[in-house]
């Protein structure tokens, strides 16, 4: 315990202001409550929305359809480029048409069941309300959702659940719902209620009077550094999963805008809380410049396994039957191959580092369609999956439908993010978040399919509710001016800390820091986790960063496009939150979800939560730079209850 | 790097949309013309080309045929007021055709920028429309001044107006008027084709039957205009015509 | 593998562009052209020199943010691939691959390979929405669409907006790009009701700033999400539809 105590302080209760009735009523009933903007008086208010994805394409549009004055920006060219383009399986909606016994109440289980009770009930209530008309909203929109012969929308079963509530367009329903989202976002920018200034990144947050008040952004092409100040600021950009180096995330994906915000005062909910996701292409080769996400929705006409003996590196046709371990299956009698991701890959990882690994490299195992295909024909499968088959045989050079593929888990979205109270407002007044840069709805673990629905609920069905709440008794108070001492010391800042990185007249480039920072998170942090080499990750990183501001190469000058210089900002802030997930999971003394610490394990392996000690949302204050417990962040904590799922231990046997 | 306010250098916005319209006449509508001027000229080929046939019927025959030609639909229209319709038709579809063509052409070279486009794999035929097009229109205008308007040295020195299968046959036993005619029906094989084949996209049609029976007619009818036409100045030089 | 690099080298929009010379000597069968570009700036940093600016960011064939033009071929040698899906093993030992922007006078060049492509988001911003508000639609499952409809909408909104169908194209033409919005919204339910509004307003801002089609179908090839021809066709169909029916939808 002194031990910890070194590293960090532990604070006080946090509240997460969820009205206090039962958590199916509780969103119904704060939005009676919010207070109301009228529509003339919308347009006097200014909104800074940071991102392009499903989340802030979609705040930015719905508030702007509503009449606020909206100022979006994205490091992006145009809007559609945000990551959510790249989810593939599709989006969770509990419409509940079937008779396959699901419902809203059968969602929030499954996603609080899902997240090992480490999410917020009554924000998985609202996901799963407010995800209903997610769908008519988005079909609206343009995105041609799969239809039935009959003409109506077609569902399909994901990992983690038992029931058919993911819809989808074939395997590119991210890309279907980024395009429409930022479509609607397009027509307010032609509408002129919302601005757009795309490559634009933010690398502050402006906080004066105690609320968030503006962005001090980089002109990436100009190198110009300037701020802009508004009512409130919403920020919807992204997880940090591109912290390990290698993820499947895209190469622009992260941490700076969340960090930057929570070194201004904003908490960060359960940073360990980073999932690892069973399906990803196994690394080919070391030029291989990230992993590939081969969709979750495979695994319901694949089925995955290892050889039964180490070591045998006979092509697949050649095991038979007998020698085949489906060891999802075998474990997990009830869910099979559709346990959820952190079981998946937990137990693909331990396959794989039991030397039960397939492919050149020995680090992979096979998800293997031969069954499907003999029971439902090519055409079928084709129809699921060609665009996944089709990019698995590119990226391989082997045909799965001929040759089982190669899957293995690879790091691809964070739980963790900004903590923000039931309204998706931060511990900053004024400043929100949307979709993955916030936390809440997944706990420590996120069901398939739920994360386009957390983008999509948070950006049309939440934010433009909450937001104007808390606008509405700012009515009259004028734009903080660009003079303001706390708009110029922001913006000295951001220009300091570049001059620092262009002038550290160091020999090793960003790059390298990443990949280091990457490699010790991958070998202490990642699906297990153990103290001794969480210290050590810590230390390791403090001396990675130690030598950062010295050691670091950027070349190149700050006053035009520079993408080392970009990329070099981004790994100074992974070096911050690195440390701190790293403290986040020493300090959190248990097992749930992604987060499996191999001293809080059943002796099968299987995670062991401790609700006594740890219901509750760890969030981080920044450690203060001077006075009682400087160096060390602030862990705050949000207790969470559980009404209408009683707390129970994970069973998928 | 110097932080400026947001008056005086303001975070740069996406820009919108054009408020006016663009240029004029709008490109699709050109194309739509290019499409319905460069149809009715592929008809008019068919029965030009179907008429010509006529010259194996013999001189009586073929002259018979000029002449029904030129006192078309008499007496509901007298003399040759049908045929004067007719020639001012396809002029202007001539002049639409061409000036379309040179606007897109001009549009085309603007769009494309100061570094073009040098390797493309198809469609030999498409990017040599403007070149095709240009001999066309230079036979075109040989063509009429040859056989219709009689006119020096385009015409042979035998031309007699009314004689239409005399002058035909006087005119293709020039082996190098026969040999222009030749060359020009082998480029009109690579503009229409082209050309037929591109009217349905002009003109919208994108249902995957209406589109394959199209393309088969167009090509049908393409390989029939040029072989049937092409046939003429061959069996006058090898004297099958006399 | 070895191979030579000629690479477009570009400072700003007005400055002079040139190509520069470089030699990878390591290369690998399995590298994607943007993974060998990232080879060639890690040797540049490594002697000092500035990386080559060029843009991707999923690298799984989907955002489009990546788009380089290699040997005069937007994204590369192989049809239908973007950039990120375009292996070195398309490619001979030894041989010289000429690395530019994607080229057309609708796209300018920013720095070095990245060019601006906002030209087609203001096509999008012109009339490739739909005017529904958040909240106001009915439900999904209440408007029918037949099977064939909705794939036939998803094959044209594939598009990834990569750009590479105008860079394809020897007359700087948008048109695949138009036309597979078109004929993607004019296939869903709430799209139909402003078809016409939609192909004056697109196809008007799509004349502003790019060529017109001459049926060349070097887009057709260039293309990463395989847009099929018809997407010309759809661009005159909606835009010649609209003309004689004057109304909105």
């Amino acid at each position: 315990m002194e031990d910890l105590d070194s590293l960090r302080t532990i604070g006080s209760a946090i509240d997460g202001r969820v009205p206090d009735d039962h958590p199916a009523d509780a969103w119904e009933d704060r939005k009676l409550s919010y207070r109301l903007v009228n529509p003339a008086n919308r347009r006097k208010f200014t909104i800074i929305v940071v991102g392009t994805g499903l989340a802030g394409a979609g705040a930015a549009a719905a508030l702007g359809e509503l009449g606020y004055t909206v100022e979006v920006f994205s490091f992006h060219d145009v809007p559609r480029r945000a990551h959510s383009v790249a989810a593939q399986g599709g989006i969770n909606s509990p419409r509940a048409r079937a008779v396959d016994n699901d419902s809203v109440d059968r969602f929030v289980k499954d996603t609080i069941k899902g997240g090992d009770f480490r999410g917020r009930e009554a924000d998985a209530y609202r996901l799963g309300q407010e995800g209903i008309r997610v769908i008519d909203h988005m079909q609206a929109i343009g995105a041609p959702f799969a239809r039935e012969y009959g003409g109506e929308l077609a569902t399909r079963s994901f990992g983690g659940v038992q029931v058919s509530r993911t819809y989808y367009t074939r395997g590119q329903t991210g890309q279907q719902l980024q395009i429409a989202a930022a479509h609607a976002l397009s027509r307010q920018v032609a509408a002129g209620n919302c601005r757009l200034h795309s490559r634009q990144e933010m690398l502050d947050l402006i906080v004066a009077d105690g609320r968030a008040q503006g962005v001090v952004v980089r002109d990436m092409v100009s190198g110009k550094v300037r701020a802009m100040t508004a009512h409130a600021v919403i920020l919807a950009t992204g997880g940090y999963g591109n912290i390990f180096y290698k993820s499947t995330l895209a190469r622009m994906s992260n941490a700076t805008a969340i960090w930057r915000a929570h070194r201004r005062g904003a908490y960060f909910a359960n940073p360990c809380f980073v999932q690892i996701h069973p399906t990803a292409l196994p690394l080919m080769s070391q030029w291989q410049s990230k992993k590939i996400l081969m969709s979750e929705s495979l695994r319901n006409d694949g089925r995955i396994w290892a050889p039964a003996r180490a070591g045998d590196d006979r092509a697949p046709a050649d095991i038979p039957e007998a020698e085949r371990d489906y060891f999802l299956e075998r474990r997990y009698p009830a869910f099979g191959n559709l346990v959820p991701r952190d079981v998946a890959s937990r137990n693909i990882r331990e396959r794989i580092e039991a030397g039960y690994g397939v492919g050149p490299l020995r680090n992979a195992v096979y998800l293997d369609f031969a069954d499907s295909i003999a029971r439902l024909g090519r055409a079928v499968i084709r129809e699921r999956y060609s665009n996944l088959f089709d990019m698995y045989q590119d990226q391989s050079g082997e045909d799965p439908f001929e040759v089982p593929m190669r899957i293995a888990p690879s790091v691809h979205f964070s739980m963790g993010g900004l903590w923000s109270d039931f309204n998706q407002m931060t511990s900053v007044p004024g400043l929100f978040v949307g979709g993955e840069c916030g936390w809440g709805y997944h706990g420590a673990n996120r069901l398939g399919a739920n994360s386009l629905l957390s983008g999509c609920v948070d950006g049309w069905f939440t934010l433009p509710y909450s937001v104007p709440s808390y606008l509405a008794p700012l009515l009259g108070t004028p734009l903080l001016p660009l003079s303001d001492p706390a708009v110029t010391t922001a913006v000295h800042d951001v220009e300091s800390r570049l001059s620092a990185m262009l002038s550290a007249g160091g020999t090793r480039p960003p790059d390298s820091f990443a990949a280091e920072l990457g490699e010790i998170l991958d070998k202490h942090a990642s699906v297990t986790r153990n103290p001794e080499g969480l210290r050590l990750a810590i230390a390791q990183i403090r001396a990675l960063r130690e030598e950062f501001w010295t050691g670091v190469k950027v070349v190149g000058s700050g006053d035009r496009l520079n993408q080392e210089l970009e990329l070099a900002g981004r790994v100074a802030d992974y070096l911050e939150l690195g440390e701190l997930l790293c403290i986040d999971a020493l300090d959190r003394e248990e097992s749930a979800g992604a987060h499996l610490r191999t001293d809080h394990a059943t002796s099968d392996g299987e995670a062991m939560r401790d609700d006594e000690r740890w219901t509750m949302a760890s969030a981080w204050e920044a450690a203060p730079s001077s006075g009682v417990g400087a160096g060390k962040p602030i862990r705050h904590f949000e207790p969470l209850t559980f009404v209408a799922v009683p707390l129970e231990q994970r069973n998928y046997k | 790097m110097t932080s400026l306010t947001q008056d005086t250098d303001p975070i740069p916005r996406a820009e919108r949309p054009a408020a006016n319209p663009p240029p004029f006449p709008p490109t699709w509508a050109l194309k739509v013309t290019m499409a319905v001027t460069g149809m009715a000229f592929a008809a008019f080929l068919a029965f030009h080309m179907a008429g010509n046939l006529k010259v194996y019927l013999g001189a009586e025959d073929f002259d018979h045929y000029a002449d029904w030609l030129r006192t078309l639909l008499n007496p509901l229209v007298p003399g040759e007021v049908f045929l004067w319709i007719f020639r001012v038709v396809l002029g202007l579809s001539f002049v639409a055709h061409v000036g379309s063509g040179a606007i897109l052409w001009y549009r085309a070279r603007k769009a494309r920028g100061p570094h073009a486009r040098k390797i493309l794999v198809n469609r030999i035929s498409a990017r040599t429309m403007i070149w095709t097009g240009l001999i066309l229109g230079s036979f075109v205008t040989f063509h009429v001044l040859e056989l219709t308007v009689g006119m020096r040295p385009m015409a042979s020195d035998a031309f007699v107006q009314g004689s239409a299968y005399a002058n035909l046959v006087h005119s293709f036993s020039r082996p190098a008027v026969a040999f222009f005619y030749g060359l020009t029906m082998a480029l009109l094989a690579f503009h229409l084709s082209h050309g037929l084949l591109s009217v349905v996209n002009d003109l919208g049609a994108t249902g995957r039957r209406f589109r394959a029976v199209w393309f088969a007619i167009a090509g049908i009818v393409a390989v029939l205009i040029v072989l049937g036409n092409l046939s003429i100045p061959i069996a006058v030089q090898t004297g099958i015509l006399t | 593998m070895r191979l030579i690099l000629e690479v477009w080298r570009q400072e700003s929009p007005t400055a002079e562009g040139r190509f520069t010379v470089h030699e990878i000597t390591d290369a690998r069968e399995e590298m994607s052209i943007l993974e060998l570009l990232d080879r060639l700036n890690h040797q540049l940093v490594d002697n000092g020199e500035e990386p080559v600016a060029f843009e991707s960011d999923c690298r799984e064939g989907i955002c489009g943010t990546c788009g380089v033009d290699v040997n005069g071929v937007p994204h590369g040698p192989r049809d239908n691939a973007p950039a990120c899906f375009q292996h070195i093993r398309a490619l001979r030992d030894g041989a010289t691959v000429r690395i530019e922007p994607l080229r057309a006078l609708g796209f300018p060049v920013i720095r070095d390979l990245i060019v601006d492509r906002t030209g087609l988001d203001r096509i999008i911003q012109a009339g490739g929405t739909v005017a529904v508000d958040a909240g106001t639609a009915p439900d999904a499952d209440a408007l029918l669409v037949t099977h064939a409809d909705a794939e036939s909408a998803l094959d044209f909104a594939a598009c990834i907006g990569c750009g590479a169908c105008v860079s394809a194209c020897p007359n700087g033409s948008a048109h695949l790009f138009t036309g597979a919005k078109l004929a993607h919204l004019a296939l869903v339910p709430h799209g139909k009701k402003e078809r016409g509004r939609r192909a004056r307003a697109m196809v008007a801002q799509m004349e502003h700033e790019f060529g017109p089609c001459s049926q060349i179908r070097e887009c057709v090839l260039a293309c990463p999400a395989s847009i099929p021809i018809t997407a010309i066709a759809a661009v005159n169909k909606e835009r010649l539809r609209a003309a004689f029916w004057t109304r909105d939808n």
